[in-house]
């Protein structure tokens, strides 16, 4: 399909693969895009690129590929870290003309036509996730084929492969080992917009000490930055709401957490904004809808964590704010850079809360896995013969799935367990020490990394000098449009009716709790013993509602007047198939009256009868010291039956069956599930606080 | 690891790690094709036609060597992932590649060695101890008793790592704190999946060295290949109890006799089975008393026959 003749010495043989690629006979390179096609195609260097989004790196990536192929070299290989990038890469290499293939969790081409594809030598673009490489079949079929016939490797958002860095990402490091291996020879790039010096040492480190760094200046022209704190939730809800319709065109609202991202969305919905949320546990069909709408304009705002990060490609975003501040100034700037690079003016608002210092120090310290965490994963995979599952280790170890699952894909990078198979892992001759040093350096790192970011929003010179500078790109004295240079603080007018209705809003939302289907050996609960959707009042320790349970619960033992009538109204704005005709509640041994209590002091503002029927039959650990789904439910299996004295009303109603406090949602399931057996036709469980991660 | 670009090259042509559709070389083809090491170098930027030409080999041939050291960056990936596995590939060319293979065995040494744990035990002198895989009482505590007595005169203990005599034979090395060498029938992956092996490997007690695939399953094939490597990485290997002109124990050591893969002592004793007496007809050294140590040390003209074959100047067969 090419019919380029390539001559190393002819430089215009690259202006032309860049016009039969594009179809447009007046295209033309940045001098360093062509500088850096040369130092991949005629010199086959390693060579690192560190130019801003949007500066042109896959128009280099690509036309290396065109020369490269046409000069016998196999397939390019393009590791890239995020699904959505994956999307506009395979699109803009297809536009181009490049027989582009996709592995990935979505992608409709199998491993085994991949495979058929590559040793047709029929494809010339290989895209896939840094995962896809420690995937077994990948791994077994399709590397030894690219083997075979190398051509260019591309590492996109390079940066992930430093794990000084805020973004790293453990399969990164299996990248950085590949290339180590390979022959000297074999052109290889690495692309990423922000790296401070540290981090680009570290990269290029892993590249080959003979890999070469191109940068370029990082100044985005035309964005105007500015800080406003607002510690109160409330405060930054009725912020944006008011401001947001200000600003011109489509952008982005940044949160830390999932949770955060759901209720600035409703939020903002409720208010009449059209707004959609973005966020890793989205199906990657509703991610790539947001995505899009946000591409062609119909979407003002997007809500999202940041899993709507790296190299999401869209040149006309009119504002990023950032609803809480992130950890470090490399993901600001990333972030952020996501506005206007194909407007004159855009604008990127940080707010600060009160939260954020909070979040982001849990964030550092869940980072890595404890010593004695990866131990006692450990020591069930050094008992196996054969591979196992992490519900497997699950049943063995009192640890939530998904820490089990991070510390298994950290020593899986480490080499000392290998997945086999389909999510099965086994133990591997591979010794294992605990990287304490590295551990400690790392959180250092990050805290120093977070103190920066808060001298940035307490900074008083230009706001973008100060995020250039820390990217070690010193060219700019002042931009002239943020707050600091202009002199004009951000707005922090608020109306304080909003405010008010901000802080309702955050109090009124409720969680859902959903049934357990299962039971804790994994056989299905019947559906005439399972109970029905039910709902709690707030998250343990949150601000506000959260606080009160948490006050009521160890310090004065009784909960306030506040949450019973919080709780009450949650029932009366509860939309029943079929309402309740009484309140039950879960016995505690521990907190023999504070339930109990509660329960009576709901029911009497319900104006329902309060069934006092549910006894413990045995002792139970507190569900709090059992931490994976498998062992809270085998604690509490069996563990309630009706009290023999119970006196049961004639005809068996639907009942609110109320607790404390949430988390597994056994206990709820148990005990209903003796309500269930006993005849009530529907239990809707009832909690004042949820503890679930 | 840093690995010379010949051992690569070596390593490209005889691995058992990437099946890349051509045939891997055995050591005796690649010596046959290449005549010297020497002639690896800058083969893997030939084009067929060239290697016909440098090599002197039929066009055939040419193709399967570049088809084969073409697999670099696939093998490179391999032995990465191996690697941080705790697995290594060691070549011929490799100065840690055990020496008492290349120089017992000859021709017949696998060119490459999967190796985990310290695989430099492999290199110091080793007591072999094999034996069927069904054993009588008798016969462990003698496999028992070969290998104290191996690791009280400071021998390491060579076993094939199957049920048995070299169960027994690991068993007692390991709780001597001697040297064990495991040369297993089944790919290094596969043997690592037994908690006892994957626990002496990672306590620094265990080397081990296989010259298949790393998932190959047990073949009798294999075992046959296995056992040559427990001769050849000992300096005297014991034969505890074989059959009489059946079974790979009594395969293992005719074959090690016949072509002199170390010296070969056979016990004589109650648990020896029925074709021991056989193999002392055949050269074996007797042992009748296991207080006895005299095997253990070579006796002048038994040290005539050994050594057949010299690799630093290897010669065209």
């Amino acid at each position: 399909m090419w019919h380029v003749a390539y001559v190393k010495e002819s430089p215009d043989v690259l202006l032309q693969a860049l016009r039969t690629l594009t179809g447009k006979p007046t295209a033309d390179f940045h001098p360093s895009q062509r500088e850096a096609i040369e130092s991949l195609v005629t010199r086959r260097e390693r060579l690192i690129l560190v130019q801003r989004t949007g500066w042109g790196k896959s128009a280099v990536y690509f036309v290396a590929t065109h020369l490269l192929r046409s000069e016998g070299l196999g397939a390019t290989l393009l590791i890239s870290p995020l699904l959505s990038l994956m999307r506009n890469q395979i699109d803009a290499a297809e536009r181009l003309g490049l027989r582009t293939l996709s592995i990935n969790t979505d992608s409709e081409t199998t491993i085994s036509e991949l495979a058929t594809q590559i040793e047709a030598d029929d494809v010339d673009l290989i895209v896939i996730s840094p995962e896809r490489l420690a995937n077994p079949e990948f791994a077994d079929t399709v590397m030894p084929l690219i083997g075979r016939r190398p051509g260019l490797t591309v590492i996109d958002e390079v940066h992930c492969i430093s794990d000084w860095g805020h973004d790293f990402r453990p399969d990164y490091q299996r990248i950085g080992r590949l290339l180590n291996s390979y022959p000297e020879g074999l052109p290889i790039l690495g692309c990423t917009a922000t790296a401070n010096a540290r981090v680009m040492e570290d990269a290029r480190r892993q590249l080959g000490d003979a890999a070469v760094v191109q940068r370029g200046a990082l100044v985005r022209n035309g964005l105007a930055l500015g800080v406003l704190k607002l510690p109160n939730q409330a405060d930054r809800l009725a912020w944006l709401s008011a401001h947001i319709p200000t600003f011109q065109g489509s952008g982005i609202i940044y949160c830390l957490t999932t949770r955060d991202v759901e209720s600035v969305t409703k939020w903002l919905v409720d208010a009449g904004l059209n707004a959609r949320r973005y966020h890793s546990r989205l199906s990657s069909q509703e991610k790539q809808e947001a995505e899009q709408e946000l591409l062609n304009g119909s979407l003002k705002i997007l809500v999202a964590t940041t899993a709507l990060g790296m190299g999401y490609d869209n040149p006309a975003i009119g504002f990023v704010v950032h609803f809480q501040s992130p950890g470090s100034v490399v993901q600001y700037y990333q972030q952020v850079g996501r506005a206007g690079r194909a407007l004159q003016q855009s604008r990127g608002v940080l707010l600060c809360g009160s939260e954020d210092e909070d979040i982001l120090t849990w964030f550092i310290d869940e980072a890595f896995p404890s010593e004695l965490q990866i131990r006692e994963v450990l020591d069930v995979l050094d008992a196996e013969e054969q591979p196992v599952t992490v519900h497997q280790i699950g049943a063995s170890v009192n640890m939530k799935l998904g820490l089990i699952e991070h510390v298994l894909n950290q020593l899986d990078v480490a080499g000392v367990v290998r997945r086999v198979g389909w999510q099965k892992y086994e133990r591997t001759l591979a010794t294992w020490t605990y990287p304490t040093e590295h551990v400690a350096d790392i959180a250092r790192i990050r805290r120093s990394e977070l103190a920066q970011m808060r001298a940035y929003a307490d900074s008083d010179g230009c706001r973008m000098a100060f995020l250039t500078r820390a990217l070690d790109d010193d060219s700019l004295a002042a931009c002239g449009i943020c707050d600091n240079c202009t002199g004009t603080p951000v707005s922090r007018e608020l109306d304080p009716d909003e405010v008010q209705q901000a802080s309702q809003f955050l109090n009124e939302q409720y969680g859902e709790i959903k049934p357990q289907a299962r039971d804790a050996h994994g056989k299905r609960i019947p559906e005439n013993e399972r109970i029905a959707e039910g709902r709690y009042l707030c998250r343990w320790g949150d601000a506000g509602y959260g606080e009160l349970v948490r006050r009521g619960k160890q310090t004065d033992g009784r909960f306030a007047d506040e949450l019973v009538a919080a709780l009450a109204h949650l029932v009366a704005r509860w939309n029943f198939e079929l309402a309740p005709v009484g309140v039950t509640y879960i016995p505690s041994d521990r907190h023999p009256l504070l339930v109990p209590d509660l329960a009576e002091r709901l029911a009497r503002i319900l104006g329902l009868p309060l069934f006092d029927i549910l006894e413990k039959t045995r002792r139970v650990e507190p569900q709090k010291t059992m931490a994976n789904s498998a062992h809270q439910g085998r604690n509490v299996e069996g563990a309630f039956a009706l009290r023999s004295s119970s006196v049961l009303p004639v005809e068996l109603g639907p009942v609110i069956l109320l607790d404390d406090i949430v988390d597994s949602r056994w206990t709820l399931t148990e005990a209903g599930r003796v309500l269930r057996l006993e005849g009530f036709p529907t239990v809707y469980p009832l909690a004042l606080a949820s503890t679930a991660q | 690891m840093n690995r010379s670009v010949e051992s690569f090259t070596l390593a490209l042509l005889t691995n058992r790690i990437v099946d890349i559709g051509t045939k891997p070389m055995t050591a005796r083809e690649f010596f046959k094709t290449f005549g010297s090491v020497n002639n690896l170098v800058g083969v893997a930027d030939m084009d067929v036609s060239q290697i016909s030409a440098h090599l002197l080999c039929t066009q055939e041939v040419a193709i399967r060597v570049h088809s084969l050291v073409a697999a670099s960056r696939a093998l490179a990936f391999e032995l990465e992932r191996l690697e941080e596995a705790g697995i290594r590939l060691l070549t011929l060319l490799d100065d840690e590649f055990p020496h008492g293979l290349r120089s017992r065995l000859g021709d017949q040494c696998p060119a490459t060695l999967l190796v985990a744990g310290p695989v430099e035990w492999l290199s110091l002198p080793n007591v072999g101890i094999v034996g069927s895989r069904g054993m009588t009482e008798e016969a462990a505590n003698v496999a028992r008793h070969v290998a104290q007595t191996a690791c009280r005169a400071d021998f390491g203990v060579s076993s094939g790592l199957a049920k048995g005599v070299d169960q027994m034979a690991m068993a007692a090395g390991l709780e001597h704190q001697g040297r064990v060498c495991g040369i297993p029938t089944e790919g290094i992956r596969v043997i690592a999946r037994r908690t006892d092996i994957r626990s002496a490997v990672h306590d620094g007690a265990l080397a081990l060295a296989s010259p298949f695939g790393p998932d190959a399953p047990f073949s009798v094939g294999n075992a046959m290949a296995r056992n040559k490597l427990v001769y050849g990485s000992s300096d005297v290997t014991v034969v505890v109890a074989s059959d009489e002109g059946t079974g790979g124990t009594w395969a293992g050591a005719t074959e090690a006799l016949e072509r002199g893969y170390g010296r070969v002592a056979v016990w004589m004793g109650l648990g020896a089975g029925r074709g021991n007496a056989a193999l002392v007809e055949k050269g074996a050294i007797a042992i009748t008393d296991l207080d006895d140590t005299s095997w253990l040390s070579p006796s002048p003209e038994s040290q005539l026959t050994s050594a057949t074959w010299n690799f630093e100047t290897p010669r065209l067969f």
